[in-house]
């Protein structure tokens, strides 16, 4: 590799280099001024940091590059990779403003270095055109997600929540490494996307998809896992409920996140020509992620554990859109991808502050909330009707462009062979409708001791919540920049 | 852009409720004058320039020319990729039902004027619910339509849910759950037109689709689809119609809500579904030939079995709330009789009910507001110390019954004089039968009218019995009379509405015909 190339690979991989930088910098005050620190240092660091590499990020998408690979091919930057690292960072620098009032979170410098490791892994993760790229990437992001899981070690649930997400995890990561090694060994020693999809073009051409489906199914194991897919999904209530709730904030959407754009970018290039057979197990996955999801969550009295049922059924409608190939489907996706990371940090945020005031993540406990604070239970408002997908709302326009897509489709035959799936989702959406109404009714309607005292936040706080409202608000209303966005990323696989 | 008014009222109408939810939700929660009068202010906008567009409406160019029935249209891109634009623009049955939501907006505000619990609240949301419902009646892109559509659901479920009474809880997520079932499956209706629609005939490039309802009408949908998607999108709407068996919702809805809500929601948000119902005939007008017969079949349940239930009923409050049930049936079943006399009859019958529960609604609320019950058989005597609000009941409840004079009439006698005459392409035998049995609906209406007005407002009046009586103020007074004078005067003179809904009427018959 000559000096050229090598410059050229790191402005390819400069954001995650400013964020890892940053990381150091973060973990080394820590050990230089532990105890002495400023409060909330590290947080504003942190912050700082994640914004310099969505300049960063920003610059690369709008001045593009010459040329989309680097590092003879190990990653690929394109509009697709960058729009996925500009959902991390945004989920980053929100899930550190949640963090800055947590007690044993805001002081620590370690947890704010693991939180951008993570991200730098999940930035590899979006860039990875390399299965030996994306395995590392992969569990770059998820062992630092396993430490911070359990990073309250005190506590028995999160200690709890750090294990089960570990064992979980290193489980599934085995699957998935054998399902690449397999793939790895079928395909004659390609490591590379592009290499590895002519040579399964061959063996497809050649009828010899016997040994491709076990790969396919081994891989979709590891992949299912990162995004919660039933049946892969049983870490997910323990780890929402068990985990600082920033992290759990974070894993839901920034994990989630980094999890299909892995799916999205291997299944289209890498398994494109095995299309017609993924296509159906893909919307199986999808029909019984959302369905099981929605039903489980309806019986939850624990708030963070409804989430985390409500997140996998989230899942299970963003995998209609992968199922739905092509530039509708996969914007849908992305769009998708867009509201839910502010849809589902307001809530986790929500959550925070109710539990912090309450001392309880029950339901039931958030009665009264309305009264004490009404700009925060207007913010639950906001989340849970996003979540629902109820206008004018950013969670109304990414249900309607993923059913669109579902409907949209059409088989090599000419049919419209998903509108099934959209049926299924709509009977699932009405399913969800009913728990989110649940959660407003007992905020809005139902009183409590204690209701008219005024519930008191910190600013960064409520700057945070006001952002990420007026984003949902915004995103509902003007969909249009977000969308040809979308379109764009979507169009590195169809152009 | 050009800022001509013509252009830019209904988008005025629409949003100036919004811009006041915004304003009340920043206002500081101590100052509740200041939230009322944003409320009323805002209404008020936009009631008259309702009243301004009505009066401005071109009449004698929507007569000679079809294509010029939508007036006041503004068209801006939304979401062009996928064909999704901002068009507003109203015809002759849009208009009338701007003009009720105006009227009703603005006396719910009246009404719920005094309310003591989260005023700012409450007011922001009703401000939301009478934009969405103003954003409906004037959308011409069928993804508009749903967005309003749905924007005007989510807020009945936290004012019902928070401001309501009876089994409140129960109620609003019943009718948030029914109405949201109903308006996704006739999304999913509209989907499939959007993707099957003639890109060719609509004047677009090839493979592009559009949700703009004036070009979807030129989309010659394949028959085999309007066969599959008519009932999904005609009953997804008309649920909010309370179309049988999907009426469920409706009677509980109402009785639960707040009287403001029970006001705009059985007066006005009812008339949605059949607005938005009668879309899928626009859209599917050979599918709507074959099966509106069979539509017709259902309303005729509602109609007799509504009356019939509201007959029986113990509470004041769900005697309005099955009479509900079974008017808005008649509504639909003047569609169904698929000929002019007949869906001009239904428009005037959806304006006639609109103000008329309205009416009844706010009599119930002033009387509940101090007896704190609404047991029919614990009121009596209520016209020794409610003499105006007798007197607006009894001409509500002449209406309902469809005395002649008074608006009901004039509606009832055209749904009638429809079913009899039959579709436009002939008679279908069952018609007249049907006429028949739904004219029990209106005997029926008068048997319970004339129970309650004989039982709650004459009889004994014991003035010890009720320890909570204030009398009612300017506001209340405003309110009745407004709604009696009004229901009189279409009575008397129909054309100020007729010749309005004739000029909408007419092109949707041509339509149908066309197909």
């Amino acid at each position: 590799m000559t000096g050229e190339q090598l410059l050229y690979g790191l402005w390819a991989i400069f954001p995650e280099v400013v964020l890892l930088l940053v990381g150091l910098l973060v973990i080394s005050i820590d050990l230089i001024r532990r105890r002495r620190a400023n409060a909330r240092l590290f947080g504003y660091l942190t912050i700082g940091g994640a914004t310099l590499a969505l300049v960063v990020v920003g610059y690369q998408m709008i001045n593009g590059l010459p040329e989309p690979y680097a590092f003879s091919g190990m990653v690929r930057l394109d509009m697709f990779s960058q729009m996925f690292n500009v959902l991390f960072l945004i989920a980053l620098i929100l899930a550190v403003f949640i963090s800055l009032d947590v007690k044993g979170l805001k002081t620590n410098g370690e947890f704010y270095g693991l939180m951008i490791f993570s991200t730098v892994g999940m930035g590899f993760m979006a860039l990875a055109n390399n299965i030996v790229m994306l395995y590392v990437g992969l569990e770059t992001t998820s062992i630092v997600l396993y430490m911070l899981a359990g990073f309250i070690r005190e506590s028995r649930v999160s200690t709890e929540a750090g294990i089960k997400y570990f064992l979980f995890g290193a489980f599934t990561s085995t699957v998935l490494l054998y399902g690449l090694s397999l793939l790895f060994g079928f395909t004659g020693g390609k490591t590379n996307y592009g290499e590895i999809m002519l040579a399964v073009q061959h063996l497809a051409a050649g009828q010899e998809t016997l040994p491709l489906m076990v790969v396919l199914v081994l891989i979709t194991v590891g992949f299912g896992f990162k995004v919660a897919a039933v049946p892969f999904h049983m870490w997910t209530p323990d780890v929402y409920e068990g985990a600082p709730t920033p992290i759990t904030a974070f894993i839901s959407v920034a994990s989630k996140a980094a999890g299909f754009a892995v799916f999205i970018r291997f299944f289209l290039i890498v398994l494109g020509p095995l299309q017609e057979q993924w296509i159906g197990l893909v919307a199986i996955l999808a029909a019984v992620t959302m369905t099981l999801g929605n039903l489980v969550a309806l019986q939850q009295r624990n708030f963070k554990r409804m989430l985390a049922y409500s997140s996998i059924a989230q899942a299970g409608y963003i995998l209609i859109g992968v199922a739905a190939v092509g530039e509708l489907g996969t914007a849908a996706v992305l769009f998708y991808l867009s509201a839910y990371v502010l849809t589902n940090i307001t809530a986790f945020a929500v959550a925070e502050i109710a539990t912090n005031a309450t001392g309880s993540e029950l339901i039931k406990d958030m009665a009264g909330l309305s009264r004490r604070a009404p700009g925060i239970a207007f913010a639950l408002l906001a989340a849970m009707l996003s979540l629902a997908g109820v206008p004018p709302l950013a969670g109304f326009f990414a249900k309607f462009y993923i059913f669109q897509a579902a409907i949209g489709y059409t088989n090599p035959l000419g049919q419209h062979a998903l509108i099934w799936l959209a049926i299924v989702g709509v009977l699932n959406s009405i399913v969800a409708l009913y728990y989110y109404l649940v959660v407003l009714k007992v905020a809005y309607v139902d009183r409590a001791e204690g209701e008219d005292v005024p519930l008191h936040t910190s600013g960064g706080f409520k700057f945070a919540l006001f952002v990420t409202v007026a984003g949902m608000l915004i995103m509902g209303v003007f969909a249009t920049p977000v969308y040809n966005l979308s379109t764009l990323a979507a169009q590195v696989f169809t152009h | 852009m050009n800022f001509d008014f013509r252009q830019i009222v209904l988008t005025l109408i629409t949003f100036a409720p919004i811009v006041a939810a915004v304003i009340i939700f920043l206002t500081p929660k101590e100052r509740t004058l200041a939230v009322r009068v944003t409320a009323l202010t805002a209404t008020s906008i936009s009631l008259v320039l309702a009243i301004a567009v009505f009066v401005l409406y071109d009449r004698s160019a929507a007569a000679v020319d079809p294509l010029a029935q939508y007036q006041f249209q503004a068209l801006a891109p939304w979401v062009p990729s996928l064909g999704i634009s901002y068009h507003v623009g109203v015809d002759g049955i849009g208009l009338v039902m701007v003009l009720l939501t105006g009227v009703v907006g603005v006396m719910g505000v009246i009404i719920s004027w005094n309310i003591k619990d989260r005023p700012r609240e409450f007011f922001a949301f009703f401000m939301l619910l009478v934009a969405g419902v103003f954003g409906v009646f004037t959308s011409l892109d069928l993804f508009l339509l749903v967005f309003f559509y749905e924007l005007s659901i989510f807020p009945m479920y936290i004012l019902i849910a928070t401001w309501g009474s009876t089994r409140k809880e129960y109620a609003a997520m019943k009718l948030t759950l029914y109405l949201l079932i109903g308006s996704i499956v006739a999304l999913i209706g509209i989907l499939a037109v959007y993707f099957s629609a003639d890109s060719i005939a609509m004047g677009l490039q090839p493979g592009q689709h559009t949700f703009d309802l004036l070009l979807l009408q030129k989309g010659n949908i394949p028959i085999d689809v309007q066969r599959i998607w008519f009932l999904p999108i005609f009953i997804g709407f008309g649920v909010l119609a309370g179309i049988w068996p999907f009426h469920n919702w409706s009677p509980d809805g109402h009785v639960a809500a707040p009287t403001a809500v029970s006001m705009i929601h059985a007066g006005v948000l009812m008339k949605l579904g059949a607005f938005a119902a009668i879309i899928a005939m626009r859209l599917l007008p050979q599918a709507a030939k074959e099966q509106m017969p069979l539509v017709i079949l259902l309303v005729t349940v509602n109609v007799v079995y509504g009356a019939a239930i509201a007959m029986v009923q113990k509470d004041f409050k769900y005697v309005i709330g099955f009479s509900s049930v079974s008017h808005m049936g008649l509504v639909t079943m003047g569609f169904a009789t698929m000929n002019q006399v007949g869906m001009n009859g239904a428009v005037l019958q959806m304006w006639s009910h609109g103000i008329m529960t309205a009416c009844f609604f706010s009599v119930v609320g002033l009387i509940y507001d101090r007896a704190h019950t609404r047991q029919i058989n614990e009121l009596s005597g209520w016209s020794k110390y409610f003499p105006l609000a007798t007197v607006a009941f009894i001409i509500g409840g002449l209406v309902s019954m469809g005395m002649p004079g008074l608006s009901g009439f004039v509606a009832e006698l055209q749904i009638f004089m429809g079913l009899w005459t039959g579709p436009f392409f002939g008679q279908i035998w069952y018609y007249p039968l049907i006429a028949i049995l739904a004219i029990w609906g209106v005997i029926l209406t008068a048997t319970y009218v004339l129970r309650i007005t004989q039982q709650v407002f004459f009889g004994e009046w014991d003035p010890h019995k009720w320890h909570d009586l204030r009398p009612s103020n300017f506001g209340d007074k405003l309110v009745l009379i407004t709604f009696s004078a009004l229901m009189i005067i279409v009575g008397i003179m129909p054309s100020i509405l007729m010749n309005t809904i004739q000029l909408g009427t007419a092109p949707l018959l041509k339509l149908l015909q066309g197909g």
